[in-house]
């Protein structure tokens, strides 16, 4: 038959996997009949048509919103499905998205794994860019994660997005093209509806932190007046305040003890909950010289009030 | 039912003479099966869709599952029944509301819309599409040398 100046235009489907590529439709049918001999049977021609595979993919982000980057680096979490009906591999890269705050620094791709839904450095496998993956199933999935850090000075809130892009390593191209021979089983390869590539937007967010303490002294003289004369004491407050959307770790507060005064033993409290002076279970410890609190992790918008006594000697 | 005339039969297998494989001969008939695929076709822009023959499909496609029947007997044959098995891979799609269909491996053969299947939980459903395992037409006389065709439509899963 001869078509020319036509042409045909294969079927791109895009649901998921399907029918196995490289397998068999055989279609057959079997009869029977009344005749002068009587009832007789008959079967017909075997025929047959091979599947060719489909390339598909799909990429799609797994965070709920935007990841905070609050240390050095985040991990951005995407799922990865081979749609299509035949074993593929997927060659992985990234990409900055314009109009973004600040481009993330991309320090490494990888794949789950161990299969643990989180990264696992020096345990899950490290793909460098414009590789591939190894071959994933028909209607299987991979996760991947990119782990990127922020570039610059980003400010507090400041957004960033990366693409993670997955092409077919047998190809791509538009849908319905057809690369004779080159899908699994040695049957035709036919680019899907998603081109043999797909991509999809993960979003980091500065999540950054600072503390600001403001010290403040009350002076109580022996003769009811507020002199810093011998013997008067002084009331030390040091406000400590968290802002930003970050978390501060392990904050620790120290004062040291002037020269000249001397701590009021039991006199130190946070947020009015008195402090042993020992260092023990709590967060207070107290030597000659020096008053110290550990305040752990706090985050934004979080405050504490440190106050204590000196006497002037 | 989807079988017809001589005339027209005549006119569909000179098309699609190469879509055949040689049919078995019996003696006294003979049944050729056969498979087209729904392609759309473009021409000077216009779009249309025609079956055509293919040697692979892709998930998805269309696929016309056509059996030819002649018989080659120096008498009618009566009573004919022909029956065939859905793929698999293959999903039966649009028949006929009076076409016999079996959803038990063709223990059992009726109407679609009179045919249950087991639900999930074991329970009565009546049986759709997907779930027709074989299909049966009945054609009660073929004369002399007479021809015909069946078919059914089904899609790749």
């Amino acid at each position: 038959m001869i078509l020319a100046g036509l042409s045909f235009a294969i079927a791109t489907p895009c649901h998921a996997a399907g029918v196995t590529a490289g397998s068999l439709i055989e279609s057959t049918a079997t009869a029977s009949y009344d005749s002068a001999g009587g009832r007789g049977t008959v079967s017909s021609n075997r025929i047959a048509l091979k599947v060719d595979e489909v390339i598909d993919l799909a990429v799609t982000s797994l965070d709920s919103g935007p990841v905070g980057l609050s240390g050095s680096t985040a991990v951005l979490a995407f799922s990865l499905v081979n749609t299509g009906n035949g074993p593929e591999a997927m060659r992985l890269s990234t990409r900055a998205v314009a109009g973004s705050d600040f481009e993330p620094v991309v320090q490494a791709i990888a794949i789950d794994s161990n299969g643990n839904g989180v990264f696992d450095e020096g345990v899950d496998q490290l793909i460098q860019p414009g590789a591939a993956t190894p071959e994933i199933a028909p209607d299987g999935s991979l996760r991947v994660f990119v782990i990127a850090e922020a570039s610059g000075a980003a400010a507090d809130g400041q957004q960033g997005r990366v693409t993670l892009l997955a092409e077919a390593v047998t190809g791509t191209g538009s849908p319905g093209v057809s690369l004779a021979g080159q899908g699994s089983a040695g049957v035709d390869a036919v680019i899907g509806s998603s081109g043999g590539r797909a991509q999809a937007n993960g979003t980091l967010v500065i999540q950054s932190a600072t503390v600001s303490i403001a010290k403040s002294a009350s002076i109580s003289d022996p003769f009811g007046g507020s002199e810093p004369v011998p013997g008067a004491f002084v009331t030390m407050t040091l406000n400590t305040q968290v802002s930003g959307s970050g978390t501060v770790t392990d904050l620790v507060v120290t004062s040291p003890v002037p020269v000249g005064t001397r701590y009021v033993e039991s006199s130190l409290t946070l947020d009015g909950v008195a402090l042993s002076d020992i260092a023990d279970t709590d967060s207070g410890s107290v030597n000659k010289d020096l008053v110290e609190v550990r305040l752990g992790n706090l985050a934004g918008g979080a405050s504490r009030a440190i106050v204590y006594r000196l006497q002037i000697q | 039912m989807n079988y017809h005339g001589k005339k027209s039969l005549t006119i569909m297998l000179a098309c699609l003479g190469l879509v055949f494989a040689s049919p078995v001969m019996a003696e006294e008939v003979a049944i050729s099966s056969g498979i087209l695929v729904e392609r759309q076709i473009t021409e000077n822009g216009n779009s249309r869709a025609e079956w055509l023959a293919a040697e692979t499909v892709v998930p998805g496609d269309t696929l016309k599952l056509v059996f030819d029947y002649q018989n080659q007997n120096n008498v009618a044959l009566t009573n004919f029944v022909i029956t065939c098995m859905v793929p698999p891979s293959v999903k039966a799609k649009a028949i006929d509301p009076d076409q016999l269909v079996s959803v038990d491996g063709g223990k059992t053969f009726d109407r679609l819309d009179r045919l249950t299947v087991a639900g999930p939980e074991g329970q009565p459903r009546a049986a759709t599409l997907e779930d027709i395992t074989n299909l049966r037409w009945i054609i009660p006389q073929i004369d002399i040398g007479a021809k015909g065709s069946i078919h059914y439509l089904g899609t790749v899963n």
